[in-house]
């Protein structure tokens, strides 16, 4: 492991000021269980490491007017059913409960979960590919089983998000502010992990010099129920197979509204736009449900070893439906 | 010992990870079997528990010396590849730096036939060059300052492409080897016959053909393999996480030239070998030379990652099996054609054998089976926790499961019928037999009469369930010697060189001491796993520990007491065969006159007892073994292809338990260690490269305490077991074998899909799920 300056700034604006002085050469540490990992296989050598824990004011959960705010640096497990503003969003404390293990849950952030980079076994042997600086993609010949079917054709890094946090997230409208020296700015989930092609060594849009401090759920619709669903080979300390996260309003067995989103299946959590279409202001019956699910799954393009992650998307977005209303289907 | 033994050896066999081997011992006295026990039977806690728990004990790990050195290794990127050119230089001038080796620098040090630094890489992870520095980030720096240059050589990872004409031969004999136990019969697969099973099968009434095929799994030992070296004068110590020092101090002075005299190794605690750990590494090597350039001690611990690239691994297995029966279901017929990728192995390495169970676990008459070792571009396996029967009877006990299928039969019913009186090779009958008790206990614990036909489940979630058995070569045998000394205030020490894996050897033989002696267990120390100090015995493999030096144990505690009886008759005016010891004193047995066995010892001119015995031969004329039937009930969720093991059953003859606590969590440790196998575990590679791309806890997945079932339910079924002066067999090994068979034909009962390769994945179960049935 590579040694570097660890910096313990006292107040957020110290700490803008450190990223700024630092010309792109500092880290955020939130956890630290994905930094220090990244800097023990190379992936990341930050010379500077600047410490956010410290931060009072970026831990916890605040709800406001218009839904809650949750600050970077507060860890997953507390993203409990237990804390009351987080009530509204069951597919959010699902998701965080499915990460990892205890352990994990009790030290990763949710500001450094959003920024964590692919689990692809490829990169994190230390091949080189996109991810890495590189100009290729060994795994997309090779072993391919844990890569993306969905939007691949457009990227050409194709390893899945690994984030269980962000898919649920995904069902509400979820941004994510970003605050360097200079401004802030607020920005959509999907498009804080949808850095341009040209940059394919990135995970976020995130800016050298940015750092994560909130992420804001708007309040759902009256009446929204959702639950998340993750499916893994192993019970505990394992990333997604496939992945769904759906907000529903049952009205009279009508799905009056309907949010999917589907993750360990693209680069990025997946809006199941299709799916939605075909469920939203109809009549929720397993047979509707299980054909939107297909046709969501009908652009699914895959490689020699990851055709099975079609039939657990599927079934996913099935199972994410079926919790969040509960027994009325 | 009584003087008449003492001197006559004899030739006697024992069986060693499925290998019979013949050895001479020394005749033992006869002890006759132990009536009523008061410590041996116990759940007695562990011995070593609290030093474990408030790290006291010292493992390799934890080993530090003064001025101590961080030994790292280059290792090759490559499959196969030359080295072209090496540039070491840079590396040894960064300051900190204080030893650097390249092939050139040990030429001739050898292990295992091969030098331990190669100047061409046979696998990717392959030592290359080594260094040390006065701490890890220092020589991690270093290692990055060497400068290779490669040129690549043609690789093959696959068997199948490794045995195509054309293939390139990674050595000069080519790729095709016997199975088995190194290399035999170069060019031809190892070869196993009784009867005809040809014509047998031609002739009988029902066949089945089916091929199986199981992954490359790794330990992944909780500690990593590593040693910490140090030298004094030319006198060499070295802690290793080991299965057995007496193995790694002789491939010590084999390969540097030293007397065993002046090389001292030590374990006395280990986490973790599976078969991993049986003898001297490179590593290990490594750090003596590295060591002796530096005058330094040096340590050598292999990360996570470099335990997995590098490291030992369960051969895979490609075998294609066939079995005959008669309609109403006798076996007349099997026959095993297996595939063992066996990466750049050489002598002495082991090869994978997966053809036993076809060859022992029934009784049939007509036996064929064919063992190829392929040579392949990968790191050389090692044995791991019943080395081939793990693979073979993940496919035999399938094969046995799918003709009950085919017949109509029960498969508990078909094996009851079909299970050998006698050993099927040899002939010869077992000491011991408990495998009908075992299936019988087992069924009824599971409640197999509820068993329902796979056609009657419908829905999401479908039940099943599923057994498999288990023989296993385990009565161990010598050489294995125990020292036990009486010190002067009636306190004892037992001395053993074996190494307690995490087992429970310690407390296992501070009951057997302490029975034998009656004394109380805490007047009583193991001490173990040290050459200099702990007398000769084999490493901790092969279910051998407890049988071999058990027996050894309680013939030298039973030497100790026969002295203190002898001193103690003058001291209470009554002859030796009238007193016996209780609770630390020396008593008359009718007088009840006592005398305290510390003021006898504190008596004697030594002021201490010093008994030595050794393991003596196993009986001739019978097979000793252990057995086990295990019991899995499975719920599949067909949605999403994956499996939970919702209760499972094992039943075990091992002989005498001598500890139920230890006992049954070695068996439970070996469950989930095959619900892995069956479920998750796989060595994963790039095909192309053939680096592994799972080299680490997270992604080469182990079960967790979730992926158990809420218990396992562990049955002793075990006959009285008369071979040895204990009355316990092995039951290291035989609680993994039948493991993934019982659970995969726990899936076909729920499912009626056969899942013949293992693990059984979500992508595999869904997609067998998905085909016609
Ligand atoms: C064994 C294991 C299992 C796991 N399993 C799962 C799983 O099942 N599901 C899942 O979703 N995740 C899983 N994870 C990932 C885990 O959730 C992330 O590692 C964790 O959330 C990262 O949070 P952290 O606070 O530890 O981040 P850190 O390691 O501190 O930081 C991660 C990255 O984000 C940057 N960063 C952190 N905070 C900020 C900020 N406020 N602003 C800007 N940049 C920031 C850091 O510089 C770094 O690049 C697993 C991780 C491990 C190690
Ligand atoms: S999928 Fe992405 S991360 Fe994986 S090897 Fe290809 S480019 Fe790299």
């Amino acid at each position: 492991m590579k040694p570097f300056k660890l910096l313990t700034p006292e107040s957020l604006t110290q700490a803008l000021a450190m990223f700024w002085g630092s010309e792109g050469k500092a880290a955020a540490l939130g956890g630290g269980t994905e930094l220090l990992n990244l800097i023990r296989t190379s992936l990341s050598d930050p010379g500077v490491i600047i410490d956010l824990k410290s931060l009072k004011r970026l831990r916890g959960v605040r709800s406001s007017r218009s839904g809650v705010a949750i600050g970077a640096t507060t860890q997953l497990s507390e993203l409990s059913p237990q804390c009351r503003p987080l009530q509204p969003f069951a597919a959010l404390t699902q998701a965080a409960a499915a990460v990892g293990t205890p352990q994990i849950r009790n030290r990763a952030t949710l500001g450094g979960n959003l920024c964590q980079r692919p689990r692809c076994l490829y990169l994190r042997s230390g091949f080189d590919c996109w991810k890495s600086g590189g100009t290729q993609c060994p795994a997309r010949h090779g072993e391919s089983s844990g890569l993306a079917i969905l939007g691949a054709e457009r990227t050409s890094c194709l390893a899945v998000h690994p984030s269980d946090p962000a898919v649920a997230l995904s069902v509400f409208d979820t941004r994510v502010k970003l605050v360097s020296a200079s401004g802030s700015r607020l920005v959509p989930l999907a498009q804080f992990l949808a850095p341009h092609e040209s940059d394919a060594g990135r995970d976020t849009v995130l800016r050298s010099d940015e750092l994560v401090t909130e992420v804001r759920i708007a309040s759902p619709r009256p009446g929204t129920r959702s639950a998340y669903v993750k499916v893994a080979d192993r019970a505990a300390f394992s990333f997604a197979l496939a992945s769904a996260a759906a907000a529903c309003v049952m009205d009279r067995g009508m799905l009056r509204h309907v949010r999917l989103a589907l993750g360990g299946v693209a680069g990025a959590p997946w809006r199941a736009r299709v799916a939605e279409e075909a469920l939203q202001g109809r009549k929720l019956t397993p047979a509707r449900l299980e054909s939107a699910a297909r046709a969501e799954l009908a652009a699914a393009r895959h490689l020699e070893r990851n055709g099975y992650k079609v039939d657990l998307a599927i079934g996913a977005l099935q199972e994410a439906v079926e919790r969040a209303v509960g027994g009325r289907l | 010992m009584s003087d008449d033994c003492a001197e006559k050896t004899v030739e006697t066999e024992l069986e060693i990870e499925g290998r019979k081997v013949k050895v001479r011992a020394q005749m033992e006295r006869q002890l006759p079997p132990w009536g009523k026990t008061t410590l041996v039977g116990k759940s007695l806690r562990r011995v070593d528990g609290p030093d474990k728990v408030t790290g006291a004990a010292r493992y390799t790990h934890d080993v530090q010396l003064p001025g101590m050195l961080y030994g790292k290794v280059l290792r090759s990127p490559h499959a196969r590849a030359r080295v072209a050119e090496l540039g070491l230089s840079a590396a040894a001038k960064l300051p900190g730096v204080l030893a650097v080796l390249g092939p050139g620098d040990v030429r001739g040090v050898r292990l295992g036939g091969r030098e331990v630094l190669s100047a061409e890489a046979s696998y990717a992870g392959e030592e290359i060059a080594a260094l040390a520095a006065t701490d890890e980030e220092t020589a991690e720096e270093a290692l990055s300052l060497i400068r290779v240059r490669w040129e690549p050589l043609p690789h093959v990872l696959e068997p199948e492409d490794a045995m195509a004409p054309g293939a390139p031969a990674l050595q000069p004999g080519g790729n095709v080897l016997g199975g088995g136990f190194g290399p035999q019969t170069p060019g031809k697969p190892e070869v196993y016959e009784r009867g005809d099973a040809p014509a047998a099968l031609e002739a009988a009434e029902v066949t089945l053909e089916r091929i199986y095929e199981t992954p490359a799994a790794q330990h992944a030992c909780l500690e990593t393999h590593g040693a910490v070296a140090a030298w004094d004068g030319d006198g060499l110590t070295v802690w290793e996480s080991t299965q057995g020092v007496f193995f790694v101090r002789s491939a010590l002075c084999e390969a540097l030239g030293l007397p065993a005299s002046r090389v001292r190794v030590l374990c006395p605690f280990m986490g973790g070998g599976f078969g991993s750990k049986n003898s001297a590494d490179r590593y290990t090597l490594l750090a003596a030379l590295l060591a002796r350039r530096s005058g330094r001690p040096v340590r050598m611990v292999l990360s996570r990652r470099e335990d997995f690239e590098a490291g030992a691994y369960r051969p895979a297995s490609r075998q294609q099996l066939a079995i005959g029966l008669t309609r109403r279901g006798r076996i007349v017929a099997l026959t095993s054609r297996a595939v063992n990728p066996v990466g750049s192995a050489l002598e002495g390495h082991y090869f994978g054998s997966c053809v036993g169970p076809v060859q022992d676990f029934y009784s049939c008459a007509n036996v064929r089976t064919e063992n190829y070792a392929i040579l392949t571009s990968s790191p050389p396996p090692s044995a791991f926790r019943a080395p081939g029967h793990v693979q073979g009877a993940f496919a035999l006990e399938q094969l046995v499961d799918e003709a009950a299928d085919e017949l109509g039969l029960d498969p508990v019913r078909l094996r009851l019928a079909n299970l050998s009186a006698n050993d099927p090779d040899s002939g010869l009958p077992y000491a011991s037999n408990g495998l009908a008790s075992c299936l019988r206990l087992g069924a009824k614990a599971i409640g197999w009469d509820s068993r329902k036909p796979p056609r009657t489940k419908t829905g999401r979630f479908r039940s099943g369930l599923g057994v498999a058995i288990a023989t296993w070569g385990a009565g161990g045998g010598p050489p294995a010697v125990a020292q036990i000394v009486l010190h002067e205030d009636g306190s004892v020490v037992v001395l053993t060189g074996a190494c307690d894996l995490g087992t429970g050897t310690r407390t296992v033989m501070t009951q057997i001491a302490a029975e034998e002696l009656g004394v109380a267990v805490s007047a009583v120390l193991v001490a173990n796993g040290d050459t200099r100090t702990t007398p000769y015995c084999l490493p901790s493999f092969g279910s051998l520990t407890v049988a071999s030096t058990g027996p050894a144990v309680r013939l030298a505690a039973a030497e100790v007491k026969r002295q203190l009886l002898d001193a103690a008759s003058p001291i209470l005016g009554a002859p030796a065969s009238s007193l016996l010891v209780m609770r630390g004193k020396v008593r008359h047995a009718v007088t009840g006159k006592s005398v305290a066995v510390a003021s006898i010892a504190a008596s004697l001119p030594a002021r201490m007892i010093v008994g030595t015995s050794q393991r003596g031969p196993n009986p001739d004329g019978v097979v000793l073994a252990s057995f086990s039937a295990q019991f899995a009930q499975v719920e599949v969720d067909c949605r999403f292809g994956t499996v939970r093991v919702k209760r499972f059953v094992s039943a075990h003859d091992c002989g005498r338990v001598l500890n139920p606590a230890t006992w049954s969590s070695q068996i439970q440790g070996g469950v989930l260690q095959g619900i892995g196998y069956a479920l998750l575990e796989q060595r994963t590679r790039d095909p192309g490269t053939g680096r592994q791309l799972n080299a680490g806890l997270l992604d080469y997945k182990i079960p967790t305490v979730l992926d158990s079932p809420p218990e396992i339910e562990v049955i002793d079924a075990a006959p009285p077991y008369p071979a040895n002066n204990i009355g316990a067999k092995g039951s290291g090994e035989p609680p993994i074998i039948p493991v993934a068979a019982a659970i995969a034909n726990a899936v076909a009962n729920a499912t009626g899909r056969r899942l013949r390769t293992a693990p059984i994945t979500p992508a595999r179960l869904l997609a067998a799920l998905s085909a016609e049935p």
